[in-house]
């Protein structure tokens, strides 16, 4: 059980630094703090969370959506969730961010499930956002995760293809299997087998 | 989904975390994970692995009045807080045929609120049969996304069926499925985000095969109907 507070004893530097802009860095334990209180019906702890983790959900949830309005629906119902479920983070499960980040992400992987054909094929053709077109220029390249880059370039190229999108991006097995003109049971076992390589060598 | 070997816990937690896992298997993976602590332990370690992408993501700062929302639905929901008195009232508020059946169902409901009390139920309605006898009870808690089913005395269900359950959407729009309704045991099911329950004529109950209908659209009977009544 040690292993997982070790960890969060570290300093850990959510907010990636912009030139010129002063950038508001708090530590797991802080997060961690705050969503004690907002547990508690705290409203200023979670004011502050939010203006502190806000960004970087938003910035995951233009990812996958593409569109700022969509974004901005799912970062509310975050939020409402977060609120209403600060209370079943468990530290030892992980670090806050990582626990707040996969809210974000199940809830606009469900709204794009939901989403009508129409409207999803309408936004493919151009309706792309800049923060999102932005994501898909070589992602691996810019990663300061010296550990992650490496075992992802370890993967089968396509394995890496299919993991990145559809985490990224959302996509699904019938969508990547259309985008890379392979076989459906094809994308899969690139897709299980890469996690499983993935998984060993993150772990090694 | 067999969920006893351990490699395809594994690999269902994964492809859960990352996306691929969707549809009907995604609800049932969710169901089994709610009261599954390795389950739960799996996903949180694959969020910990995967979440490593999202690290050096450049943050977007988003428009104010995402805030502003937030906070607006955050202090309502205070104003709503489940309790005993609430709940009268809101069962009061039902048809007369309902009010008959009101005392048995107000145990019920606070009985689901004691075992679960984040769950606020904001819209419910009562499944009956031509008699007046509850089936089933439905709530729906928006903010958690969730539906409770409460099965109270359902009718007899022949092998390879199954009974699922549908919201009547404004207009003329064609129902969307909720998902199977239990039989037994309470269920929470997951309740789709771009769903506007204000605005839904009500719920419906049909005879489906079992695994639910193949088609997205009752292809059997519709059994039931109810109105869905805001509660407080």
């Amino acid at each position: 059980m040690d292993a997982p507070f070790a960890r969060t004893r570290q300093l850990v530097h959510y907010s990636c630094y912009q030139p010129g802009q002063a950038a508001i860095v708090l530590d797991d334990q802080e997060l961690m703090a705050l969503l004690a209180a907002t547990a508690q019906g705290q409203e200023e702890a979670f004011a502050r969370l939010y203006r502190h983790s806000a960004p970087n959900l938003f910035a995951v949830l233009v990812r996958i959506l593409k569109r700022k309005d969509w974004a901005e629906e799912a970062l509310q119902e975050t939020f409402v969730r977060i609120w209403n479920h600060a209370q079943d983070y468990r530290p030892h499960r992980g670090r806050p961010m990582t626990w707040m980040r996969s809210i974000a992400r199940y809830r606009a992987l469900d709204m794009l499930r939901r989403l009508p054909l129409e409207l999803l094929q309408e936004d493919l053709s151009g309706h792309t956002d800049a923060a999102a077109a932005d994501s898909r220029a070589d992602p691996i390249q810019h990663m300061d995760d010296e550990l992650l880059r490496r075992c992802l370039e370890e993967l089968q190229e396509q394995a890496r293809t299919c993991i990145i999108m559809a985490y990224y991006e959302g996509y699904t097995h019938e969508q990547l299997s259309a985008r890379l003109s392979a076989p459906l049971g094809t994308v899969k076992s690139w897709i299980r087998r890469g996690l499983g390589r993935l998984r060993e060598c993150l772990e090694t | 989904m067999n969920l006893k070997d351990p490699e395809i816990r594994d690999a269902l937690a994964a492809e859960f975390v990352l996306g691929t896992l969707h549809g009907p298997a995604r609800r049932h993976f969710e169901r089994l994970l709610r009261d599954d602590p390795s389950l739960q332990q799996a996903v949180s370690a694959w969020e910990g692995r995967l979440g490593r992408l999202d690290e050096g993501l450049q943050p977007v700062e988003p428009p104010a009045p995402v805030w502003r929302a937030v906070k607006g639905r955050i202090r309502e929901r205070r104003g709503h807080a489940p309790s005993l008195w609430e709940s009268l009232v809101l069962w009061r508020s039902l048809t007369a045929a309902a009010l008959a059946v009101s005392v048995s169902l107000a145990g019920i409901l606070v009985h689901q609120m004691v075992r679960s009390p984040a769950f606020v139920p904001e819209y419910v309605a009562v499944v009956s049969d031509e008699k007046g006898q509850t089936i089933w009870s439905v709530s729906a808690d928006l903010d958690r996304g969730e539906l409770a089913i409460n099965p109270v005395s359902t009718p007899p269900l022949e092998e390879g069926k199954a009974f699922e359950l549908w919201l009547l959407p404004a207009r003329d729009r064609p129902p969307r499925s909720m998902g199977l309704l239990p039989t037994q045991r309470r269920a929470r099911l997951t309740l789709p985000s771009d769903i506007t329950l204000p605005t839904a004529k009500g719920i419906a109950v049909s005879l489906e095969p079992a695994g639910g209908s193949p088609t997205g659209l009752p292809t059997g009977p519709v059994l039931y109907q109810a109105a869905l009544l805001r509660s407080g």
